[in-house]
């Protein structure tokens, strides 16, 4: 077994194209995914059949693997008179995939904000939107963004199923290498490093962000020596 | 195009077959994946630098890269170093790593959060250190950790549709197989869907019952 | 940390060792099938008419000719599905002791891999929807077309790209599938407008499916060899020789035409010389 770098360096202008693909499918999932879910978590707090056609929704969102959802709109959009490239198929699951978990981040974010705080917004005659973009935003942003950053990876890592598609981002344009190379081990190792890469940039912009809002935390201050032993654990996650 | 609905009902039934290869291979998997979180946590608890610096390089590596590009490695890679592993097996493992490695991550989440006390008690007592993680934390850290547990479950059942990639005849390759043979891959693509739904749906009801469970006897 | 590295080491050296061990035997894939009393076999189970799944199993063409193959050796079988993509790194990498699946000869594969006789005459052709206006490989510019990823039409597809694209318009994309059977249903969908694929597989989805698809024309641009084989690794040429022998014989006493008959509807020239690249094993 002798590793051969040139396999993926000779092909490097398709792993730029496929990770500038998957970068671009993740950012469109990203922001539309954000607006959904913000019109669902909106929603969400209404009664009747809108709450429960929202949980239907949510329900089937994260019931279903990322893959299946992907050839039902694929294969589904059709019937609905629509015909699209793969990669807008592919976009939309993507970003229907991502509304379902960041509405999950909102809710949370939202359910914990100190109560009262939009009342009293509106008490004091802020508008709506005033009540919203003075008082609500800013103090939702701080606790969301570190699992929206958590989320937005699990986005990317997810986009990589388009390639069953023939979406051309990373993965499919790595299994073209290796097609035409028959050599998988460098391939995919490489592919693995990219995905690795934009998720590390990430992570750390997520750990910048944490410290940036870090408030100190109670229970685990207090532990003494014995207790650390079997509590903490030592190596770190990147 | 129309939904040809007799077209879907036939094809439910094998699809609906199909779906327990992915439950038996979730069981699998999860099993797997616990025995092998649980260790890595206690490995990490050891706090040796080499053992942790691999441990670490591990999960950042698993976190970071796209699951099916996991299955790719085992499934198209291992082979080039030696190791020969069928579809199914090499999904197993890829799948069951990936998971160990969010399942140690989940318990250190939990660890944080927990009481010393016990093991200071247990410590007392004389007990020694596997005495202590099987009798003193881990009982009390499933139970914490039983609702994230479960969602880990429902996260490897969706895990076992993409083994349809590299050929495993499970729900989704069944109804991509019913697809291809009659040029109709919508309706059982909505079987499959619905079949997953429906093991997560059971899944989410079973682990509302052990939580009750769990929560009477603790109380 | 020193006790680790070496640990680590130790651990590293007996690895190398069962690995280099592995590879240093004597015997022959052939003799090792024959003494165990059982052969593994690669097949891309995707592939209608040669090789697909019917129920639950595989059958075809290809898996006919096997079973023969399989009686003659006289041991067991154990046929493992595995997508296309995985099948010719597989061969090399020893999950298995020979490819029956369909593998078109081409000559990079022909440096690197041993090629049975061929069981098929497979000129690539393309197929459309039923009332689309495209006849020849010309009429594919500006159009959507697909193949499979990794197969022999895949360079073939982007040859024919690149001489239309020099002579004004090329494909609008060229899509690639994981399977054969995924660029039928494209095309089906009107998600692609033709699907690149050799003519006995083609042949046999008009037949069954003139309501849905229509045969295009040939496809003439990069194409040098248009047989289908099986392939062994380099170094089993004795078990190369031993199916291809099998082949012969199936061939000349008419149980192949036979075989054409019943999946094809037509039968093909099997030649036994002529067939590969110059300098292939």
């Amino acid at each position: 077994m002798t590793l051969d770098p040139a396999v993926v360096l000779d092909s490097w202008p398709l792993f730029v194209a496929g990770t500038v693909v998957t970068l671009q499918v993740s950012a469109i999932a990203f922001v539309g995914g954000i607006l959904l879910a913000s019109a669902i978590v909106a929603l969400s707090f209404s009664g009747g059949w809108i709450r429960v056609a929202i949980q239907v929704y949510l329900g089937v969102l994260r019931g279903v693997p990322f893959i299946v959802l992907l050839f039902l709109v694929h294969f589904g959009m059709p019937f609905a008179g629509i015909r699209m490239p793969a990669y807008f198929n592919g976009t939309l699951a993507l970003t229907l995939y991502a509304s379902a978990y960041y509405s999950e981040v909102l809710r949370a974010t939202v359910l914990g904000l100190p109560r009262g705080q939009w009342e009293s917004a509106r008490a004091i005659g802020m508008s709506r939107s005033a009540a919203t973009r003075h008082i609500i935003a800013p103090q939702m942003l701080r606790p969301a963004l570190p699992p929206t950053v958590n989320s937005t990876i699990t986005m990317i890592k997810e986009s990589s199923v388009m390639s069953a598609i023939t979406v051309g981002e990373l993965t499919y344009q790595g299994l073209v290498v290796q097609g035409n190379t028959f050599a998988p081990f460098e391939v995919f190792i490489a592919v693995a490093g990219l995905y690795w890469l934009i998720a590390f940039v990430l992570s750390r912009v997520a750990v910048a962000v944490e410290r940036a809002v870090a408030t100190g935390q109670g229970a685990s201050a207090r532990r003494n020596a014995i207790g650390e032993r079997y509590l903490a654990l030592d190596a770190r996650a990147g | 195009m129309k939904f040809d609905f007799g077209f879907f009902l036939e094809s439910l039934p094998r699809i609906g077959e199909a779906a327990f290869t992915n439950i038996q291979l979730a069981i699998v998997i999860f099993a797997l994946a616990t025995l092998g979180g649980t260790g890595l946590t206690i490995a990490r608890a050891l706090k040796r630098s080499v053992l942790n610096g691999a441990i670490g390089i591990l999960i950042s590596f698993v976190r970071g890269t796209p699951l099916m590009i996991q299955i790719f490695l085992f499934f198209y890679a291992l082979p080039a170093l030696g190791v020969r592993l069928s579809p199914v097996h090499a999904g197993v493992l890829a799948i069951a790593l990936n998971s160990a490695v969010f399942i140690t991550e989940i318990m250190r989440g939990g660890l944080s959060g927990m009481d010393p006390g016990p093991i200071e008690a247990a410590t007392a007592l004389g007990l020694r250190a596997p005495q202590i993680w099987g009798l003193v934390v881990l009982p009390q850290l499933f139970r914490t950790i039983l609702p994230m547990l479960v969602n880990e479950g429902t996260i490897i059942v969706k895990g076992t549709a993409l083994l349809s990639i590299i050929t495993v005849v499970e729900a989704l390759r069944t109804a991509q197989q019913l697809g291809a043979a009659n040029f109709r891959p919508f309706e059982p693509m909505v079987g499959a869907g619905l079949v997953f739904l429906a093991v997560n749906l059971v899944l989410a009801a079973c682990a509302g019952v052990a939580e009750r469970r769990y929560a009477t006897a603790r109380a | 940390m020193q006790k680790y590295l070496r640990r680590a080491s130790l651990i590293a050296g007996a690895a190398l060792f069962a690995f280099s061990a592995g590879h240093a035997s004597a015997e022959t894939t052939l003799e090792r099938i024959k003494r165990t009393g059982t052969v593994v076999v690669g097949t891309e189970a995707a592939f209608p008419p040669f090789e697909f799944v019917e129920d639950g199993k595989i059958v075809g063409y290809g898996k006919d000719i096997l079973d023969v193959v399989i009686s003659e050796l006289g041991v067991e079988l154990e046929q493992l599905d595995l997508p296309w993509q995985g099948i010719l790194p597989g061969l090399l990498a020893g999950q298995f002791d020979f490819v029956a699946t369909t593998v078109a000869i081409n000559e990079e594969r022909a440096q690197r891999y041993a090629y049975t006789v061929p069981i098929a005459d497979g000129a690539p052709y393309f197929v459309t929807r039923v009332g689309e206006q495209l006849a020849t490989e010309d009429d594919l510019a500006g159009k959507m077309v697909g193949t499979q990823l990794a197969s022999s039409t895949e360079p073939i597809a982007r040859a024919l790209d690149e001489r239309l694209a020099s002579e004004g318009e090329g494909f609008e994309e060229l899509k690639l599938y994981t399977a054969f059977t995924d660029t039928y249903v494209a095309v089906a969908n009107g998600e692609i407008d033709a699907a690149i694929q050799a003519l006995p597989s083609l042949a046999v989805l008009v037949k069954e499916r003139p309501d849905v698809f229509q045969l295009g024309g040939k496809i003439e641009t990069g194409v040098e060899y248009t047989h289908l084989a099986w392939v062994t690794r380099p170094e089993d040429l004795d078990l190369r020789d031993f199916i291809s022998s099998v082949i012969v014989e199936m061939r000349d006493d008419g149980r192949l035409a036979e075989l054409q008959q019943k999946w094809f509807g037509f039968e093909m020239d099997i030649p036994t010389e002529g067939y590969l690249p110059p300098g292939a094993f």
